[in-house]
């Protein structure tokens, strides 16, 4: 069910926004601390999530449309304020999944 | 083990079995191996340690061959992390220890605080991340230690160290002031201050211990660095400053903000229910790689979280008092039960003697170490074991700039960022291709490396 970890970064600017997102795609009540100001890479910061299968392919695929509905439909099914598309989209524009991070920071 | 807190002792004991271990931090779904962990049992007092963030999150392994249950993480950040006060974990009392204009006027605000400006030089780790302190009174210019409060009790001997350099003052002094509590004089107890300690233009790391006197009023310490008697305008340059319990200066440990490792005379509350409180003798048993670890006399905060320091726990014992010989005697019998037994040493020349053995990536080389330089991500490799097994991988790294970590055939697995003795990871190979792999902004070295399977 659960995969390995998935390194992911974002710009150290989105920091909030991220964390709004992994609370509302966490499986569980937190994520509001995935990621954590202190574990950066240049100005990135930086977190090891583990996914479960399915929710790791949408991540990873990074489709628009997909983000906008699985991310709405999470943050529905977790009675949460949901992340305006404009957001969702900077945040999947600017995310660095993997091997990404290393090579282009 | 629950008559070790028959007498109505705070702490808690966090085995590894996975019967105490659930997937979501309600405690509601079994973890299964190699799923993640949210909640763990105290089977002692029912203090039980809970995680919600899953990113934050271990994963529950066993180990193939011996089938023990333990926790692993391979992020610095993973929750459940058991932070020892040793040279296991957190050794660094103070926050913002390359930030010093964080820092607060020193001996409890009592003295003038030097003006600080920030990243003026480039710092012993190569980083414009040195600091220059300009001297505001010409014989009580010193700068301290910001919140949080870092605890202490009577008799305690503290190390403070830092790298300093002037081109224009000849002495400076550390000062380890104590008090009741918090920064503001009123609270204030006394100090000690060095002796004048000679300094040049170069980056010099010193360092001064004292033990605190024999006050039962003391609840607190601050660190000090000072100009001692100076001339208003003149300056120095500072960065990396520690301080530590004992008497040794350790390897210096970058600690950027958030709570200091030791204790807190404060209940632990909810979020941390492991609720030892008001205590300054706790003792921490926790299983590792190597054994079963005591640590005596260890100090908890708030924030003291179970989860693995390296990348790797297992049961976790916490009493807020010294064991009887007898007792650590029966937790060492009880917790070796979840000791992962290590296979051999696989890495072959390990020591890196010769230029041998090791497919070296782009910036790699070897000569006495493994040396690489900046400028694209590679990997430093051997074939050996086998895919889809656990390894642990320890290695001595010296760090100029970027991180290095194992590399587990696909990725880089731990991200040390600064010159470490052993350094320790954990990982589940992807393929027979596994060593090291630094970042693409790493320079440094590795050496004596070793590579067990964790059977």
């Amino acid at each position: 069910m659960w995969t390995e970890r998935l390194a992911l970064s974002i710009p150290l600017t989105l920091i909030a926004e991220a964390n709004t997102l992994g609370a509302i795609i966490d499986q569980d009540s937190g994520g509001s601390l995935t990621f954590d100001p202190n574990q950066t890479v240049g100005d990135y910061v930086v977190a090891y999530v583990p996914f479960t299968e399915t929710m790791r392919g949408v991540v990873e695929r990074r489709i628009a449309a997909e983000w906008q509905a699985a991310i709405a439909q999470r943050a529905e099914q977790k009675g949460m304020e949901p992340l305006s598309p404009e957001t969702i989209e900077l945040l999947r524009s600017s995310l660095k999944i993997g091997d990404e991070i290393e090579s282009e920071i | 083990m629950q008559l070790l807190f028959a007498n109505g002792e705070n702490g808690g004991y966090w085995p590894a079995d996975p019967q105490y271990s659930f997937e979501d931090s309600a405690g509601t779904l079994a973890a299964s191996v190699n799923g993640v962990v949210g909640y763990r049992m105290d089977v002692a007092l029912g203090k039980h340690a809970v995680q919600a963030t899953t990113a934050n999150k271990p994963y529950l392994r066993r180990t193939p061959t011996t089938d023990k249950p333990w926790y692993d993480s391979n992020t610095a950040t993973g929750a459940m992390n058991v932070t020892f006060a040793s040279a296991m974990g957190r050794r660094n009392l103070l926050t913002y220890t390359e930030n010093f204009s964080a820092w607060i006027a020193g001996i409890y605000d009592q003295h003038a605080r030097p003006t600080v400006t920030s990243n003026t030089d480039i710092a012993p780790d190569g980083s414009l991340t040195a600091d220059t302190l300009t001297c505001t009174h010409v014989e009580a210019s010193t700068i301290g230690n910001t919140t949080p409060t870092i605890a202490a009790s009577a008799n305690q001997v503290f190390t403070i160290s830092c790298w300093v350099k002037s081109s224009n003052i000849s002495t400076f002094r550390f000062c380890i002031a104590y008090g009741t509590s918090g920064y503001s004089f009123g609270n204030h107890l006394g100090y000690t201050f060095s002796l004048p300690i000679t300094i040049i233009n170069s980056w010099v790391r010193y360092s001064f211990t004292t033990q605190l006197p024999n006050n039962a009023s003391i609840t607190t310490v601050h660190a000090c660095i000072s100009f001692g008697s100076a001339t208003v305008g003149t300056t120095m340059q500072v960065w990396g400053a520690q301080l530590e319990l004992g008497s040794t200066p350790t390897d210096y440990q970058k600690i950027v903000a958030g709570p200091s490792a030791v204790l807190d005379p404060v209940a632990l509350t909810a979020t941390y229910p492991q609720n030892i409180s008001a205590t300054t003798n706790c003792t921490i048993a926790c299983v590792t790689p190597e054994g079963v670890v005591i640590a005596d006399n260890q100090t908890v905060r708030t924030t003291f979280n179970i989860a693995p320091a390296f990348g790797y726990n297992s049961d976790v014992l916490i009493i807020n008092r010294a064991l009887t010989p007898a007792e650590k005697a029966l937790v060492t019998r009880v917790m070796q039960r979840s000791v992962p037994s290590l296979g051999s040493n696989l890495a072959v020349n390990g020591s890196f003697t010769t230029d041998t053995d090791w497919t070296k990536g782009s910036g790699w080389s070897i000569d006495g170490t493994a040396a690489k330089s900046a400028g694209t991500a590679s990997n430093l490799t051997q074939t050996l074991g086998v895919s889809g097994n656990q390894y642990r991988v320890t290695a001595d790294i010296a760090r100029t700039a970027g991180t290095v970590g194992a590399y587990n055939g696909t990725a880089q697995i731990g991200a040390t960022a600064a010159t470490e003795t052993a350094a320790k990871y954990a990982m589940k190979t992807t393929s027979t291709t596994v060593g090291f792999r630094g970042d693409a902004s790493f320079a440094g070295t590795v050496d004596n490396a070793v590579i067990q399977e964790i059977l």
